[in-house]
């Protein structure tokens, strides 16, 4: 009950910040450098003289005073009506759709892999601290955490695709093209957790519950994996709560060594084209994802720790 | 237990919301119910498919294929629509319409149209759809006026069942050329138009006459052509054309040696030195196109100290090209004597000076124009001003960026300093406009553009040539004889004209032209042959066999 209160207090702090996050998003695209009409005109491969640059303006609504411009947005934003884009004149609503689909699938399988790989990586470590094991994963680690996405994904293609000819290049559409991508995401965010869970087990491994656990009898490996892995999940999970959003809009340089359609690739392609209807709606979209994924977070972080529960 | 149960929850409820957000849509639209018999069915018609289709990769989705409007790229629509006329091997040659005439005053074309010709949904390719398609484009009239065809073009008029007659309120030299662009004015079946008959915003379905039809359209990720089976030219020898959209060209370069496409017919010039020489080394047959368009410096003889002609002079000498198409294209780009190649109609100029890399006489040059070089200086003054130069270019294009380091410790040998000034495509276009430059790096706009279009735009103020020519005396006469040679009608009277103003332009040194742009295409020679280049917005191929 507590936790269902919880959550209906914070979906219902997301009307304000929804709220200005509208007005930042519109701000700032309306203050970034070079006009939406030069890049209309542009796009469309049509000289920009005097009478172009004006039609242009009157044509996508920019002639108007910004604050009606906002209102006219935001009316038809609270009904994701996010407008058309002035590139190539689709429902920015469809598009984002589409692309979020993508990303979500790339972000989704990478997530499996960090949980599969840096739960029993961090816990291994923290058992067999300073030992060969830990030693192996602190330079898996090491190196996991210094390889740019740019660098590994060509390495991983290098490997898989054209030596041992087992995953395709690129494109999308088969269980196969999400290996590589998936693990080129993956692979700096196990460097962080697996350490950052052998981190936070080795501060609880000593603490006094764990103490009278081993006196009660209770074996080591049920302690380690009972007590003292869920209280050591809670800041891993705090940190991928922030993460998780930070890789989906991060995503631009994996989709496009990989052809991916994603959210990354539109949004990039809309900065450079600056197709204000879209990079709106993506700003808003990431400000959603940003929100409810941290509350996602917040929820099973108070469900680990029944302390918190007291505090809310 | 109840904790284990914990862990194992939040565990869990992890794993199912990253497993369910990674597989939805795996699936590719498909039920999910299908039988082992239809799906082997399926294997065997896709590697039917496979075996008649040529995979070919491209750098942006194809878009939404209207023939009237600016959203697909032009070789695609190339693909699937016909104008009346073609643009093949430099020269204008019958598209939809086989013949035509031209009244004596150059006011009126008459086009007569290949009675036997239909789009691909079997439709009939008469005057009617051909002056609807006219008629649609025209009442869109505005956003076409780049075009001098726009600027002229009064009334498509039905003669009878397969004769179309264009009127033009002024002659116009280049209109056949510009009838070749595979925009405006391709020709849609009726399929194409929308109820309003409007298709300044979208259409309704691609139906055109080319010797493509689309199929399958997967934004972003691909798109399948069909040979059309009714088109009246050759038809292409395999069934199927699909274009994978691969952004990034080291991305295209891999899926060719792994066999995941057949070909990159790069279009958009992004293939480097590198990639080319390294698939030529793997085995994959890598050729080059004659050249298409020239990549130069424009000259402002209305900003700063390239006012001064001395100056300008002195940097076509100070620039080394051989250097620049060996070093920064890796030979992809010959060295450009000309401004216009002299293939291009009109342009074959052979008296047009030549200006070689001389440092010693661009040094004179600017000795003459009163820059003194001070000892202990490395730039050249003048009154107390240094000899400083701005080098525009759009910020993420690396190649000019690199050419223009180049230039900038070319210049600096000579004492004229070079500030690199990167923009992004819309102030990039904003500064061309202003003048605000000494030095731009641009390219000409290629065939069939070349020479009617490229230079009418040199009378425009939108673009750069027209704030970089502002400070020549004879500008306006400059403009006057584009406008003389571009409505008449007299062959003789075209190339005086553009001999004049090219000569005008390189006298004036307006332009540094530095390398040829060449297009290159790479592929699989076990799979594909008879490859061949026409134009960046025309590639041919239905002329191109497959061999899988």
């Amino acid at each position: 009950m507590i936790l269902l209160k919880y959550a209906i207090k914070r979906l219902l702090l997301l009307i304000p910040i929804l709220f200005l996050v509208s007005v930042v998003a519109f701000g700032l695209v309306r203050m970034m450098p070079g006009s939406a009409e030069m890049a209309y005109l542009q796009a469309a491969g049509i000289p920009p003289s005097e009478a172009a640059l004006q039609s242009a303006s009157q044509e996508l609504g920019l002639d108007r005073p910004v604050y009606v411009q906002y209102l006219e947005w935001i009316q038809k934003a609270v009904r994701l009506d996010f407008g058309t884009s002035y590139i190539n004149n689709k429902e920015v609503k469809l598009e984002l759709l589409g692309a979020f689909k993508n990303t979500m699938q790339l972000a989704g399988c990478s997530t499996l892999i960090i949980l599969i790989i840096s739960i029993p990586m961090g816990v291994l470590s923290a058992v067999r601290v300073d030992k060969e094991l830990d030693n192996i994963n602190r330079i898996l680690a090491f190196l996991g955490s210094s390889m740019p996405s740019f660098w590994l994904g060509p390495l991983l293609v290098q490997l898989f695709c054209l030596r041992l000819g087992w995953l395709p290049v690129q494109g999308m559409g088969d269980w196969k093209n999400l290996i590589l991508p998936s693990i080129t995401m993956a692979v700096l965010y196990i460097a962080t957790y697996s350490r950052c869970l052998r981190n936070s087990l080795l501060e609880n491994i000593n603490k006094r519950f764990v103490t009278y656990s081993r006196a009660r009898g209770i074996p080591e490996k049920k302690i380690v994996m009972n007590h003292v892995l869920r209280t050591s999940l809670i800041p891993a999970v705090t940190t991928f709560g922030v993460n998780f959003g930070h890789m989906m809009a991060g995503t631009a340089v994996v989709e496009v060594l990989f052809s991916w359609p994603g959210l990354g690739r539109l949004c990039v392609s809309s900065v450079g084209s600056r197709d204000f209807p879209m990079i709106q709606g993506y700003i808003v979209v990431m400000a959603l994802v940003f929100i409810l994924v941290n509350l996602i977070t917040d929820l099973i972080t108070v469900a680990l720790d029944p302390r918190m529960r007291e505090s809310l | 237990m109840i904790k284990r149960k914990w862990i194992m929850k939040s565990v869990s409820v992890a794993m199912i919301f990253a497993m369910v957000s990674s597989f939805t849509g795996c699936t590719g639209g498909k039920g999910e119910s299908e039988t082992e018999e239809s799906m082997q069915q399926e294997t065997e018609t896709s590697s039917e498919e496979e075996s008649e289709t040529l995979v070919v990769s491209y750098s942006a989705d194809t878009g939404d294929l209207n023939p009237h409007l600016y959203n697909s790229p032009m070789w695609v629509q190339s693909l699937v629509y016909e104008g009346l006329t073609r643009f093949v091997n430099g020269e204008v040659v019958p598209g939809i319409a086989k013949s035509w005439e031209i009244s004596e005053d150059g006011k009126t074309y008459t086009f007569h149209l290949d009675e036997n010709n239909v789009f691909s949904d079997g439709t009939p390719v008469n005057a009617e759809i051909v002056k609807k398609n006219f008629d649609a484009v025209l009442a869109n009239k505005e956003r076409h006026e780049w075009m001098e065809t726009y600027q002229v073009l009064d009334s498509a008029e039905v003669v009878d069942e397969y004769t179309v007659q264009l009127n033009l309120k002024a002659p116009f030299s280049g209109l056949l050329q510009e009838l070749a662009l595979s925009r405006p004015t391709r020709i849609g079946g009726e399929a194409i138009f929308p109820e309003d008959g409007a298709t300044s915003e979208k259409i309704e379905e691609p139906v055109g006459s080319g010797p493509w039809k689309q199929i399958e359209h997967v934004e972003s990720q691909y798109a399948l052509f069909e040979r059309n089976d009714n088109y009246h030219g050759t038809k292409p020898s395999y069934k199927y054309l699909k274009v994978m959209i691969i952004p990034d060209i080291n991305t295209a370069a891999n899926s060719l040696k792994a066999g995941e496409i057949d070909m990159i017919y790069d279009i958009e010039s992004q293939m480097t030195g590198d990639v080319f020489n390294e698939l030529k080394a793997a085995g994959f047959e890598a050729e080059l196109s004659e050249p298409v368009t020239t990549n130069m410096i424009l000259v402002n003889t209305n900003s700063g100290p390239t006012k001064d002609l001395n100056v300008r002079l002195a940097l076509e000498y100070c620039i080394d090209k051989e250097s620049i198409s060996e070093n920064i294209y890796g030979g992809l780009q010959p060295v450009a004597d000309y401004l216009m190649n002299p293939k291009t109609p009109y342009c074959d100029l052979p008296d047009l000076p030549v200006y070689e890399h001389d440092t010693e006489k661009a040094e004179e040059l600017l000795e003459e124009a009163g820059w003194i070089l001070e000892e202990g200086n490395d730039v050249r003054t003048k009154d107390g001003e240094e000899l400083i130069l701005r080098f525009l270019y759009e910020g993420d294009n690396d190649s000019v960026k690199t050419m223009g380091q180049v230039i900038q410790a070319e210049c600096a040998e000579v004492g004229i300093k070079v500030e690199m000034v990167a923009q992004d495509a819309t102030n990039y276009g904003n500064s061309q406009k202003e003048g605000l430059f000494e030095l731009l790096q641009a390219e000409t706009w290629g065939d069939p553009f070349d020479p009617h279009s490229y230079l009418s735009s040199f009378r425009t103020s939108s673009h750069g040539d027209y704030a970089a020519q502002l400070g020549l005396e004879n500008k306006k006469e400059i403009d006057d004889t584009i406008t003389k040679a571009l409505n008449s009608t007299d062959e003789n009277e075209v190339a005086r004209s553009y001999e004049y103003v090219l000569s005008t332009l390189t006298e004036q040194a307006v332009y540094v032209p530095v390398t040829y742009t060449t297009k290159a295409y790479v592929y699989n020679k076990d799979v594909v042959s008879n490859v061949s280049y026409n134009t960046y917005l025309d590639v041919l191929y239905e002329e191109f066999t497959l061999n899988k």
